[in-house]
């Protein structure tokens, strides 16, 4: 069970960053510093196991840095994430067993496909073999065991994608965290992979937040929907 | 003054050292060499050339007589100079220089100054090993530190600018105690080596997109296995172009060489220099031999560091919609 409580973040632009409403030519000309803005501003989350949570809003809104938060990759400026009681807030992402996914998969390209997804395993220190063997029978679940030893650029991008949920998966994480997962795809692509996902991340049977800025996909992954707005979650559904 | 009475090979035996001598005004000889192969020779043969060594090491007249040995091979040099010791001669002269070409043709006289050459090649590949491990462990750490600070990455340029001569100079001024020392050598060296790896590095860095260092954090590896399992092998071809770089940096150092380095410390640089310091042609052709060594080994390390290595330079993935 996630529990975040009270998460602030906030948003200092450096000087000559290019922060101002693009929409605004007056604003953007400006060489003022634009205001600090709320990433997070006493945002409250919970999500139980076996559930998806959809998390919509407009980019820049805060989405992505919420789910680094979430992962342990960026500390927030005050309040508490916990998982079954225990606080998290301040462990290191290695320690906290959340997988995070990437819109751009983030595979490694030095590293062929099983390889990539027995990553996680290797660093819990399975014999190197065992590993292997267990990473392609995840692949095989995918669809992708006789792809095992390509290289990872050799693939296309749906199955990229799926290769990179593998390795998520692999690492047995307590929590997914995912990141516009498929916003690279295209749209025929998207709506068979989204069921293909859905039906993985609940026979898995773990927690879920996915971010997205497309409606559509929220409702279909989604048990609940909220919109991040001012660095607070409205409910939607 | 003293006068010497040198050898001359099948002319200045004993009977004329004993005449000239007779004569007076001589105050030391020497005699014709006795040529060591690969035996300790017999007392016969050292008494054969030296006679007066059955006279307690003096001609008739009372000059004391050294004998002169000459060989391509140290050790046994040695072991007939020990040899020879025991006859008690009044000295022992051992020729490492007779540049005559019936002489040479059996690695005698100066042949000998090969062992010069070898010396010099052992010390610029052992200067530009330790000068590059150096290298390469700074240039990483100033690459991962210089990340996140536009000061620290301006800074790498910095021995770049500065003439290897001021780097020295400004050494010894620092550090006068450390003066000829084989650290303060190596330092310099590496010190005007790094910037390559650094900046290699760190362009390879920058490359690099954050989110595979995050992936990598999530599914559970601490900062240093990803900097084990993902930023060194993306940044190995660049950290390896780097080290090539230094390596030919350090081959060529000449400036440094000759400030910090002890007389015996000759480099095959700093040697081609005391080549073409010296008059006649076998000092230009030794030293046209020497640069092409020189640039043959450069050739070499560069193709063992970077051609010869696989490449695995990160490529962007292939577009999704493909």
């Amino acid at each position: 069970m996630l529990d975040v409580s009270g998460l602030c973040k906030r948003y200092l632009p450096g000087p000559g960053e290019p922060v101002a409403d693009r929409a605004d030519p007056v604003a953007a000309a400006s060489l003022a510093l634009p205001a600090a803005r709320w990433l997070a501003h006493n945002l409250h989350l919970q999500v139980a196991p076996g559930q998806t949570v959809a998390v919509l809003g407009a980019s820049g809104s805060g989405k992505s840095t919420l789910l680094a938060m979430l992962a342990g990759l960026e500390e927030p400026d005050a309040g508490r994430v916990c998982f079954d009681g225990e606080d998290v807030t301040h462990w290191p992402p290695e320690r906290r067993r959340f997988a995070l996914m990437f819109q751009d998969f983030a595979l490694f390209p030095h590293l062929n496909v099983q390889d990539n997804v027995a990553f996680a395993l290797i660093e819990q220190r399975v014999p190197k073999a065992q590993a292997r063997s267990q990473a392609v029978a995840m692949l095989a679940r995918f669809g992708l065991a006789d792809r095992a030893l390509s290289g990872v650029t050799q693939l296309s991008g749906g199955e990229q994608q799926r290769v990179a949920l593998a390795r998520a998966l692999m690492s047995g994480p307590r929590l997914l965290l995912l990141d516009e997962p498929f916003s690279a795809l295209d749209a025929d692509l998207r709506q068979q992979l989204r069921a293909d996902f859905a039906r993985h991340i609940q026979a898995a049977g773990m927690a879920c937040v996915l971010v997205t800025h497309d409606e559509a996909e929220a409702r279909a992954m989604g048990q609940r929907g909220y919109r991040l707005v001012g660095g607070q979650l409205q409910a939607l559904w | 003054m003293k006068l010497l009475l040198a050898p001359m090979e099948g002319l200045l035996d004993h009977t004329l050292r004993d005449m000239l001598t007779r004569v007076g005004g001589v105050d030391l000889c020497v005699t014709e060499f006795i040529r060591v192969t690969n035996t300790v020779l017999p007392r016969r043969a050292f008494i054969r050339v030296a006679p007066e060594l059955l006279n307690n090491s003096r001609t008739v007249a009372g000059v004391p007589v050294r004998v002169q040995l000459l060989g391509s091979d140290p050790i046994c040099l040695a072991d007939n100079a020990a040899a020879l010791a025991e006859l008690e001669p009044h000295g022992i002269d051992l020729n490492f220089g007779c540049p005559a070409k019936t002489v040479n043709q059996h690695r005698g006289g100066a042949v000998l100054l090969d062992e010069r050459t070898l010396a010099a090649l052992w010390n610029s590949l052992r200067f530009t090993f330790l000068a590059v491990a150096l290298a390469t462990a700074l240039g990483l750490a100033h690459a991962l530190a210089a990340r996140r600070s536009l000061l620290l990455r301006t800074l790498v340029f910095l021995p770049f600018v500065v003439s290897p001569v001021a780097v020295a100079f400004g050494l010894l001024l620092l550090y006068p105690s450390w003066t000829a020392s084989l650290a303060l050598l190596v330092a310099a060296y590496a010190l005007l080596a790094y910037p390559f790896v650094g900046q290699h590095v760190a362009n390879a860095l920058d490359a690099l997109p954050p989110h595979w260092h995050q992936a990598a954090r999530t599914l559970g590896a601490s900062p240093w296995r990803v900097f084990v399992r993902v930023t060194l092998p993306l940044v190995a071809p660049a950290l390896r172009r780097g080290m090539a770089f230094a390596a030919a940096t350090a081959l060529g150092e000449f400036a440094v060489t000759l400030f910090l380095a002890r007389p015996e410390w000759t480099t095959l640089t700093t040697l081609i220099y005391q080549h073409l310091g010296r008059p006649g042609a076998d000092n230009l052709h030794a030293a046209h031999a020497l640069s092409l060594l020189l640039m043959l080994l450069a050739l070499g390390v560069f193709v063992l560091l970077d051609v010869g290595s696989p490449s695995h330079r990160p490529r962007p993935l292939k577009e999704p919609h493909a």
